[in-house]
């Protein structure tokens, strides 16, 4: 006669391997997360070490500690380690822990492809980093790599060029990953309009990176011909044009940055609902939002180029165009305030960081809206006013938001809560000294000081000593996030429910599962439900 | 997730088990068709300009989104059948077609659903006899295998 046995298994395949060698070879999605996650944060230390060298220089007029070339060199990889190796890799973290738990599926839909995409960044970091050390130091052109300037750069050229392409094929292994998983593996009842923003926030990040890859590939590609197959794709002495490489650049480097923003307002839309106690308002206007803010920045690119010499017509065209971004980004904004309105709110350190994204963010865009206007922007163009501005959308933005979710989301993954007055310390010191270091920096740029440079006026001193003083504590601040972080991967803390927050369940799948998540997890017994 | 095919008339009965796959052939078709014209039309668009470089990479990544799509639709496409006839359990496996096949005597089957001594680890439900095991539903949440297990039980007698 047939039984059912109700046995204690005694298989242990299934499990994470022991040692180091489990996070060389796994496959779970948990466990790719916290690696992004980790890389992340020792790239966000080293990048930001480049910045405290660049703000060390800047400290007073004169040149103190690094000669021009070099400090060109640090602008530059500051620039590329903090894009490609710490905020693009920290919300791919978040994506790797949370989108699999948020739709209710076992794991990502290419576990194998998820463990590749991470582990060509380790590499692609390290051969960046090692280009400072190269016959003619690192490229010194700017992120943004223009020729002819980028030309001039020694042996590092070739090898930065393949970092590019490592770091983009990582990225787009990664896209391809959540745009399958997403549209592959919800759970039965979860229809596209029931998933949570960082979820759509996250998919329609992945479309924009799949989209605008292969041109920056391609334009890198091409220098690199230039360079040493002797092709004149920006040579004009080759019937070339070095603005042809702005056009390419910025086709993907607009979307870059939304690439870079909207995880983060997918972290906010989720944050800010818990801790306001009340549902998200107006979710599908969020989606239809970002939707249109992801058109949007594939038609705006040429505001990046307007004192380049374009037909008036082409400079009001990319003027107006870019002004209407302002409109999806003021629907969240408003859907935000909404969220808040009239709720029962508190102010735990997520919600503090979400509320420090809102200010920082908001006051970024308004910079954007003065930028956008092409006659204004030829007094702002490469002035300091531009890199106060896009400090304001990334570090106040971006890296607010990644705070925000790793507060918000780390005593789910650790299963214990976090030192609260130690994450408010963090959030205030940070807070108020990267206003410190960047609210100056709008001054300077007015007043006339050009960017990526070693020295500057007697006139910009004041600021700039201010600005750097808020550098070196915001610099010293992170590293007591990563000794929060510590102390709860070691346990040191109040251990806490599935839950976590109050009423957190009605805001996310994941909420229902054990804190820590189970290694495999699976939901039962959950309803998935129409959105009010 | 599980499709009874039962017979109210007795054996065989037939239990079909699948992963989850919220995406058809048809959506994955219009996805890759959307993206197609995207991509080539934005490397086609630069191409005209002169940098036709981009064009390759954006052929590149689109045959790279389609393999991606595949891959996760054939693995959705993964089916175990299980059928119960008067003296037998078949259990079939495979995608397309049964590419892996197991039988036991229906008498001598047993059901055995075992939790996991390490925790974060899943429930397994196996079958087997004779000291050979046949995992199934490796794919099914922790209700969904008790149910079956309890069922299976049920229709083995």
């Amino acid at each position: 006669m047939a039984t059912v046995a109700d046995t204690h298994d005694t298989h242990h395949e299934h499990g994470p391997a022991k040692g180091w060698l489990r996070w060389v070879t796994t496959t779970n999605h948990k466990d790719i997360g916290t690696l992004y996650l980790t890389f992340a944060f020792v790239m966000f230390i080293v990048g930001g070490a480049m910045a405290l060298i660049i703000r060390a220089e800047l400290f007073e007029p004169g040149l103190q500690f690094v000669d021009p070339h070099f400090f060109n060199q640090m602008t530059t990889l500051h620039a590329l380690i903090m894009v490609f190796g710490a905020v693009m890799p920290a919300f791919a973290g978040f994506a790797n822990w949370m989108i699999p738990m948020m739709i209710g599926a076992p794991d990502m839909a290419l576990p194998r492809l998820n463990n590749w995409s991470f582990w060509l960044l380790p590499f692609a970091a390290a051969l960046l980093v090692a280009t400072l050390f190269m016959e003619g130091g690192a490229a010194a052109s700017g992120w943004t790599l223009y020729p002819p300037l980028v030309l001039q750069t020694g042996d590092a050229l070739p090898f930065t060029i393949f970092t590019v392409h490592i770091l983009g094929m990582s990225s787009i292994l990664a896209a391809i990953n959540i745009i399958v998983t997403i549209f592959n593996m919800r759970a039965p009842g979860m229809t596209m309009m029931r998933m949570p923003m960082f979820c759509w926030t996250w998919l329609v990040t992945a479309f924009l990176l799949i989209l605008v890859m292969p041109v920056f590939a391609g334009a890198v590609t091409m220098l690199l011909t230039d360079k040493f197959f002797d092709t004149s794709f920006f040579n004009p002495a080759g019937g070339g044009d070095p603005v042809l490489y702005q056009h390419l650049f910025w086709f993907f480097g607009h979307p870059e940055v939304y690439i870079i923003i909207l995880p983060a307002f997918g972290i906010i839309s989720a944050v800010i609902p818990t801790f306001s106690r009340k549902k998200l308002f107006g979710h599908n206007s969020m989606v239809y939002a970002t939707c249109v803010i992801a058109f949007l920045s594939f038609i705006v690119w040429a505001h990046h180029q307007f004192t380049v010499g374009m037909p008036v017509p082409a400079e009001l065209y990319f003027m107006y165009a870019t002004m209407l971004i302002a409109v999806p980004t003021g629907v969240k904004v408003f859907n935000w305030l909404a969220t808040m309105w009239k709720g029962s709110m508190t102010f735990e350190t997520p919600m503090l960081n979400a509320l420090g994204f809102l200010v920082l963010f908001v006051l970024g865009g308004f910079t954007g809206i003065m930028m956008s206007q092409a006659p204004a922007d030829f007094q702002y163009h490469d002035s300091y006013f531009i890199v106060a501005h896009f400090h304001y959308v990334l570090v106040g933005g971006a890296v607010f938001g990644i705070f925000a979710g790793l507060f918000y989301w780390l005593p789910k993954w650790t299963g214990v809560m976090y030192d609260e007055k130690l994450g408010k310390l963090h959030f205030w010191l940070s807070f108020i000294s990267m206003n410190v270091l960047f609210m100056p920096q709008h001054f300077v740029g007015l007043a006339g000081m050009p960017r990526r440079i070693p020295d500057y006026a007697v006139q910009f001193t004041e600021f700039n000593a201010l600005s750097s003083v808020g550098a070196f504590i915001f610099g010293v601040t992170q590293l007591l996030l990563g000794y929060i972080v510590w102390k709860a991967i070691r346990g040191e803390g109040e251990k806490v429910d599935g839950e976590v927050w109050e009423g957190a369940k009605d805001h996310g799948l994941e909420w229902n599962l054990a804190s820590p998540p189970p290694y495999h997890h699976s939901f039962e017994g959950i309803e998935i439900k129409e959105r009010d | 997730m599980v499709d009874w095919q039962k017979s109210n008339t007795g054996f065989p009965q037939t239990i079909v088990l699948r992963p989850n796959g919220s995406l058809t052939i048809g959506q994955a078709a219009g996805l890759i068709g959307l993206m197609a014209v995207l991509m080539i039309g934005i490397g086609t668009g630069f191409a005209l300009m002169g940098a036709w470089l981009v064009l390759p990479f954006s052929g590149a990544e689109l045959l790279l989104l389609i393999w991606a799509l595949g891959c996760s639709m054939r693995n959705s496409g993964y089916r175990e059948v299980i059928t119960i006839s008067d003296d037998k359990i078949k259990i079939e496996r495979g995608i397309s077609y049964p590419q892996q096949r197991y039988e036991f005597f229906r008498a001598w089957a047993r059901i055995q659903l075992s939790h996991p001594s390490v925790h974060g680890h899943l429930a397994r439900l196996q079958v087997g006899s004779h000291g050979k095991q046949v995992e199934i539903g490796a794919f099914l949440n922790e209700e969904e295998k008790q149910v079956l297990a309890k069922e299976l039980q049920k229709l083995l007698g």
